[in-house]
Order: C-alpha cells, then structure tokens, then sequence
C-alpha cells in the first residue's frame, strides 16, 4: 500500500509553481533542503511575505505554495 | 535637483539594468550615464539563487538608489504580491508599478494600475506607476497620491520615442505638481532631449543603451542630451512662428535700395 505524505513526514508544496515533497517545516529549512546557497532571497507563503526575521519560526504546511525570489535585472 | 518622493538626485536618468551584453558592460554603462537609480526586477530563484547573489552584488557596487519593478504582471494581485517581495528583497518603499493588459503591445492596464496603486500606497509603498499618455488616468493616479507618474512615450522597448508628444504637452501642463517620468519607448538621446525640453522632469530607459551597438558610449551620450534638454528647458525656447524672421539686422544692410542709382 502506498504511504501518504503525512504518513512519510514530509509536505507537498508548489515551490515556485513546482510540485514538491519536502521534509522542511520552515522557509529556513526548506531553502537549506533545496541547496540554495545564496543570500539574497524573498519568501512568500500562500502570497504572504515571510520575513527573513522570521525564517527559523514560520511553519509550512501540506499544501503550501511558496515563492522565493531573487534580485535580477530589469527595466 | 530631480525629486522623487522627497529624495533629490543630480541626475535625470533612470536606467534599466537588463538586456546589457554583459554583466560588466552593464556596470559601465551605468557608471558612465550618470543615472543615480537604476530599475531591477525580482524573479524566481533558479541556479541555486547564485544568480541573484552575483547581479545584486555588482548593483551594491555601483552606489545607486534601486527602484524595483512589478514587470510582468498582468493582474492587480500579481502587481502587489511582487511588490511586496521587492520590499522585502530590496528593503526600499518605492516600486515601479506595471500592471500591463495586453501581451503584444505591453500597454499598461490603466484600470488595474490604478487599483494596484491605491493599495500600495495604503500599504506605505511611494508608487512610481508606469501608464500611457491618458490625461484622465494620470490625474486619477496623482490624485490618490502618486508623487510620481511616467507615462510611456511609446511602446516599451519600441524605441520610437515621443508617439504623442500634444497629449504629454498638456499631461505635463495639467500635473505641474508631480514629478513626470517618460518611461519607456526611446530610442535615441534626441528623444530624451525632447522629454526634458517639454519640462518632464527625468526619463526611464533600458533598451536605447543596452541594445545599442556600444552601451557605455550610448549611455554617455543620453547623459549629454538630456543635460541639454534640461538646459534648454530652464533657458526657456522660443517659440515656433509661421514665417521667416531675418536674423541679422535689417537696418543697414549694404547696397540696399542702390539698385537705380544709375537711372537717376
């Protein structure tokens, strides 16, 4: 039989649009699960902005849609 | 002195950060123009965000105020929700506020503009909106607080400068208050000379020095027209007549009425 998500302790999100099962429960973590390695990164979840200051505290849950954004040029 | 929400800037210039052929032709370029705050956009990471980390390093290097834009999105909810990112990501209040409605043209979705606009004023951001010639909607934009409205000249990345040049005449006459903007659309330093003869206060440009055959040459030469537009602005130009006036003296010029000397 297959295990669910849950039954697996990880989460689904959509990760920039994509589809992702995860083990992370925070942005913190999940930017770590994700290998990004660079400093300067927005996150909103479910379109709420989640502040740096609050990367470690903030919980992800099944289902989440999550943006990370970066500087890039522009117009 | 330019003044963008209380902030005074020796340069008129706003340039674009993207479409350079190099990430250090872009820093040149910069650099040479002389534009004080440059546009970026904000993006999904990809590559590891190491992307971002190089592009916004360069960006810290070259000391500039960086206004932030909502490119790309086509509704109202778009245009906040990438806002409010760029506040988090570039810690500033101010963005450059597209909201566009039609794919091939990228004209701005006026009625979304100013939707999106209100919210985010509400939300303390100092909205810098991108919209077309329309006298109404720049009004209404000023209106609910904008101190800043840039109208295109013409389509974005067109290059075809002042399309309606009577329209932004009496835009500029009818918001004596606001700072005017020409965003997007010019091509050539002579249009931006135009911008600043008109009495708009600074342009926005991206293409016209990046896709020009030499960006860092280009981008001096933008810098030397729109000093010149701004003087001619402050000077004060003439105005057009419909006939010809002599410029040299009339009074005193050799020979005259000498022509029947002979018969006399």
């Amino acid at each position: 039989m297959q295990k669910t998500a849950a039954q697996e302790n990880v989460i689904a999100l959509a990760v920039n649009g994509e589809r992702r099962t995860v083990r992370a429960t925070s942005p913190r973590e999940l930017l770590a699960e994700l290998d990004l390695e660079g400093e300067f990164f927005a996150v909103a979840v479910n379109r709420r902005v989640i502040p740096k200051t609050r990367w470690n505290e903030a919980v992800l849950r099944d289902g989440d849609s999550v943006e990370i954004v970066t500087p890039r040029q522009g117009g | 002195m330019l003044e963008l929400y209380g902030q005074k800037f020796s340069s008129r210039l706003l340039i674009g950060t993207a479409r350079y052929p190099s990430l250090a032709v872009m820093q040149e370029a910069v650099k040479t123009s002389g534009a004080e705050i440059v546009t970026v956009s904000v993006r999904r990471e990809n590559a590891g965000g190491k992307d971002g980390d190089t592009f916004w390093n360069i960006i810290r290097e070259l000391n500039v105020k960086v206004l932030p834009n909502t490119a790309g999105c086509y509704s109202v909810e778009d245009a906040v929700s990438t806002a409010e990112l760029a506040r988090e990501l570039f810690n500033t209040k101010w963005i450059k506020l597209e909201v566009i409605g039609d794919k091939a043209t990228l004209q701005p979705d006026v009625v979304g503009t100013l939707e999106a606009a209100k919210i985010l004023l509400a939300e303390g951001f100092e909205v810098f909106p991108y919209c077309t010639e329309d006298l109404t909607v720049a009004k209404r934009l000023a209106g609910v607080g904008c101190k800043v409205v840039m109208p295109w000249g013409s389509q974005i990345g067109s290059g075809k400068g002042i399309i309606h040049e009577e329209a932004l005449q009496r835009m500029r006459a009818e918001l004596s208050g606001v700072s005017l903007v020409i965003d997007a659309g010019l091509g050539a330093p002579s249009h931006a000379a135009k911008a600043l003869e008109m009495g708009y206060d600074a342009v926005l440009l991206n293409t016209a020095v990046a896709g020009s055959g030499n960006p860092v040459k280009m981008a001096k030469a933008f810098a030397q027209a729109l000093e010149a537009g701004r003087a001619a602005f402050e000077a004060g130009m003439m105005k057009p007549r419909e006939i010809a006036q002599a410029s040299s003296p009339v009074a005193g010029t050799p020979f005259a009425n000498t022509a029947n000397a002979r018969s006399s």
